[in-house]
């Protein structure tokens, strides 16, 4: 900028920048109009890692992989490149996005990417106790750590009881409240060594649960649970995950990390299961993966790119593209969260009228063009629960006169600095500044709209603990195919995940007691009349469920998407042909 | 026998009679620099085009097709055609009329910084070159120390911090600037930022000039009848340096409209859905292989205003050159 103030020092003959300018200006529309590669720059969160865990993997309950290898004969070089982003936490008891920690790191059972069944990993075998209240872990003889430490079950009480300890400041520590004293723990009520875990010898590892906790190995896979080298961190502390210090257990191991630029992955000699057939994982780290990875991906820079839903149109016209292009279904809901501690969306009236206020078919059509589903209750149609006759019952005019009885008839009196947060990443732009506009238009309100990074929301977000706001919009991948992952985890009172200091006490207790039912049909009905309350209540309004769409590259074979973010090891299957 | 005519007479007819013969009208200082300005083709190309702007800007709600935040779902990344003269971008907007309204913004831009710019360049540098000595080592080297501030990112941070106040603004002055910066959609950190680190090359060619003029016989002149100091920086010397701050103010306009369109291309600019120049361009980006014409006009717009200003400036700089070279 300094330089243009300085334009009236500088001397240019006009007649040389005359030519310039249209010599610029012409090459300009042709690169433009005419076509040719463009150098790719966008700026983009991939859905894998914004926001809260639309997860690491995500594929489709079909086990069809982007090509299956079949006969095909192996190339020689072994090697897969990929773009993905800097993690926002990198520490697996700290996070609450996995990046690919699935691949570093694996926990007593592993989720297959493949078909969703469980591969006991670090334990040989496990079981619950009769009533469901404890289970026993075995750990499998011989596992150790890259550097060739034994794993043993005293790495797991360490590491379990890391998350909760409120020093550790864990982004995800709910995921273990089943655990007896697992939320007095995380609060600080009582010291980390209450925790209900116990190593009762090296290759015994017991949980004792609050109460029967029938989907427990689900939490025992997810990235909360990976075993951590307590060697290491005692050691140098928050720089363990850094290539030189980094020890891990599972498939491969993190040869080389350049910061915001690039990541190595290369096999672990001492994994304890079938070896990868890749050699190599390059993953290139861009600052907004979802917009910078297909054109990389079209100048052969990597193997496999997501589409991201403004590229989705073109890709799907390319004759070569199209081809190319596969759908995977990824466990997730985009919603609206509001305040409900703060006026006006402290009464519910205003809520269901901001709920029932815009068009969803437009913005699933036209503005997304059906690159995402339409949500129009919030838990996806893979999770137990699923309820689409919850979907709050309404129309525009409803809505009107909603907002014209809880005092603000045609948008009177509404505050003017009301304000819509959300992260500054595709496709939320569009859709907020579409949000914007229709409650505007129907409703009669003025609505700021506050775009931030995707980091600066997290911590926006948790700051909202106590601080007032408005809304915000918040999207949630499912970690595992239970609703307890969504209700107890994000919406029950003593969680909330998104800060609505919203609290029903009869959805709080369904979802307390249908955790714990071991009657699969039963507990399914208790968690569809958990989401009734919760459609109603609008605290939370659902807005689309997330599905994606990636190339592959021909000669990459059997790579699988799982929906969920809880899933093992992609990049294991992954072979490369000739 | 002929009347003798009077001397009055001789004079009147002698000066008749050059004027006939000269066949040009009297010289007088702008009347002389606009003719060598008109003479100047691509400097009035610039100046027509600025001021179709001036006009398509101020009258903007009246020509402008359609508002600029209408959502047309049924017409969404259209391509220019006679429903929509230029298209439509994501949200089924009209490309036209954001544009339209987008030249608002940025002369607006353009021209309260200016202004900022000459309230303070111009009495520091004025001050500076008069009395010289310690007093302008003092303002020069404050000057040269902003000057090696990196500017956008001292916009950014006074864009970052105000937008946090507002925010939490509940009394005091901060009501009144939070309206303002509402009003104007959002920018008021963008004319102050601008503003605040912009002043400089003014005020150290208007130091220049005065330093060249102080010690002219005019000067001395009006020092031995009794002008006071501040009578002679107002009435004597500022209006010499009037042809080095209408250049230089000209010259950078472009600066400010490019600033701003920047800041609004990242992000921290204008308030959505008010539309910037800057923030279009950063819309048609994403789209840009699909459909590129979303990026097109802005982009054209933005070149073509910032090369208009330009070239009216260095056609300034010309006309008024012996003023200048003084």
């Amino acid at each position: 900028m300094g330089e243009e103030t300085r334009i009236s020092e500088r001397v240019i003959s006009r007649r040389r920048l005359l030519s310039l300018s249209v010599v610029g200006g012409a090459a300009a529309l042709l690169v433009a109009c005419g076509g040719g590669n463009e150098t790719p720059s966008a700026d983009e969160t991939q859905s894998a890692g914004g926001g809260e865990s639309a997860g690491s993997g995500g594929q489709g309950t079909t086990p069809a992989a982007s090509g299956d290898s079949g006969d095909a004969e192996l190339a020689d070089e072994q090697v897969f490149r990929y773009a993905s982003q800097e993690p926002e936490d990198a520490d697996p008891g700290i996070t609450g996005s996995p990046w690919s920690l699935s691949e570093l790191f694996e926990g007593l059972v592993v989720i297959d990417p493949r078909d969703g069944s469980f591969i006991p990993s670090m334990a040989e075998k496990y079981e619950p106790n009769s009533d469901g209240s404890k289970w026993t872990f075995t750990m499998r003889p011989g596992v150790v750590w890259s550097d060739g430490t034994p794993i043993t079950a005293k790495d797991f009480e360490w590491s379990w009881k890391r998350v909760m300890d409120p020093q550790t400041a864990s982004k995800y520590a709910a995921i273990f409240y089943p655990i007896q004293n697992g939320e007095e723990v995380a609060k600080g009520e009582l010291p980390p060594d209450e925790l209900g875990v116990k190593a009762i010898d090296d290759s015994t590892f017991e949980v004792t649960l609050k109460e029967p906790t029938p989907f427990f190995p689900i939490i025992a896979a997810t990235w909360t649970a990976y075993p951590v080298p307590r060697h290491v961190i005692e050691k140098v502390g928050n720089r363990w995950l850094e290539p030189e210090n980094i020890v891990v257990n599972g498939p491969f191991i993190l040869t080389e990390w350049k910061h915001d630029q690039l990541m190595v992955f290369e096999p672990n000699p001492n994994y304890w299961g079938e070896k990868p057939t890749l050699t190599r994982a390059e993953f290139i780290l861009y600052d907004d993966a979802t917009a910078k990875g297909l054109p990389a991906y079209e100048n052969d820079e990597i193997d496999h790119a997501l589409v991201p839903s403004s590229e989705y149109d073109r890709v799907r016209e390319d004759p070569v593209l199209s081809k190319e292009m596969q759908g995977y279904p990824t466990s997730s809901t985009e919603q609206i969260h509001f305040d409900c501690s703060n006026p006006p969306t402290n009464d519910i009236r205003v809520r269901q009228a901001l709920a029932l206020g815009f068009r969803r078919e437009p913005l699933i059509k036209d503005v997304l063009k059906d690159y995402y589903l339409p949500a129009p209750t919030i838990l996806p149609d893979d999770i137990p629960g699923h309820n689409p006759d919850a979907a709050l019952e309404g129309d525009l005019e409803k809505a009107k006169s909603l907002l014209a009885e809880a005092g603000f008839p045609n948008g009177q009196g509404w505050p003017e600095d009301f304000t819509l947060v959300y992260r500054n990443t595709s496709p939320l732009p569009l859709i907020a500044q579409y949000l914007q506009q229709e409650w505007k238009q129907n409703l009669g309100i003025t609505v700021q709209l506050q775009p931030m990074e995707p980091r600066a929301y997290v911590e926006w977000r948790s700051a909202r603990e106590t601080q007032p706001y408005n809304a915000h919009m918040g999207i949630w991948g499912s970690d595992y195919s239970d609703p307890s992952n969504w209700h107890n985890q994000l919406y029950a009172s003593n969680a909330d995940f998104y800060k609505t200091h919203w609290k029903n006490d009869e959805f709080d207790s369904i979802v307390a007691k249908a955790m714990t039912m071991t009657d699969p049909d039963a507990r399914a009905a208790e968690y569809a009349k958990a989401e009734e309350i919760l459609i109603r209540e609008a605290a939370h309004v659902p807005i689309y469920h997330g599905q994606r769409f990636f190339v592959t590259k021909p000669y990459v074979k059997d790579v699988y998407h799982f929906p969920t973010a809880a899933a093992g090891s992609w990049l294991k299957y992954i072979k490369i042909v000739k | 026998m002929a009347v003798r005519p009077s001397a009055r007479e001789t004079e009147d007819a002698g000066v008749k009679l050059v004027s006939a013969l000269d066949r040009t009208p009297p010289a007088s200082l702008y009347r002389d620099a606009w003719r060598r300005f008109r003479r100047n083709r691509v400097a009035l190309a610039g100046l027509i085009y600025i001021a179709v702007l001036v006009v398509v800007a101020v009258t903007a709600p009246l020509i402008a097709p359609y508002p600029y935040d209408v959502q047309d779902v049924t017409a969404i990344t259209r391509r220019p055609d006679s429903t929509y003269l230029l298209g439509t971008d994501q949200l089924g907007r009209d490309i036209l009329s954001r544009l339209i309204y987008g030249s608002r913004v940025s002369l607006l831009v353009g021209v309260v910084v200016q202004v900022v710019i000459v309230a303070i360049g111009v009495p520091v540098g004025l001050v500076a070159g008069y009395f010289g000595g310690k007093i302008d080592t003092l303002l020069m080297r404050i000057v040269d120390v902003l000057y090696a501030f990196p500017n956008l990112l001292f916009v950014i941070i006074i864009m970052t911090y105000l937008k946090a106040q507002f925010q939490h603004a509940t009394s005091g002055l901060l009501v009144p600037l939070k309206s303002i910066d509402r009003a104007t959609g959002g920018l008021l950190g963008v004319y102050i930022g601008l503003g605040l680190v912009s002043w400089l090359t003014v005020s150290r060619l208007v130091r220049g000039q005065i330093t060249s003029l102080r010690n002219k016989e005019f000067v001395e002149a009006a020092r031995a009848i009794g002008a006071t100091d501040a009578r002679i920086m107002t009435r004597h010397l500022l209006p010499n340096t009037l042809a080095v701050i209408i250049v230089a103010t000209t010259l950078g306009l472009p600066a400010a409209i490019l600033g701003e369109a920047g800041i609004s291309f990242l992000g921290l600019g204008v308030n959505v859905p008010t539309p910037s120049w800057g923030s279009m361009i950063a819309d048609g980006v994403s789209q840009l292989r699909s459909y590129p014409h979303i990026l097109l006009s802005p982009a054209i717009a933005l070149s073509l205003t910032v090369l208009s200003f330009n070239f009216v400036g260095d056609g300034l700089r010309d006309a008024l050159d012996p003023w200048m070279k003084q």
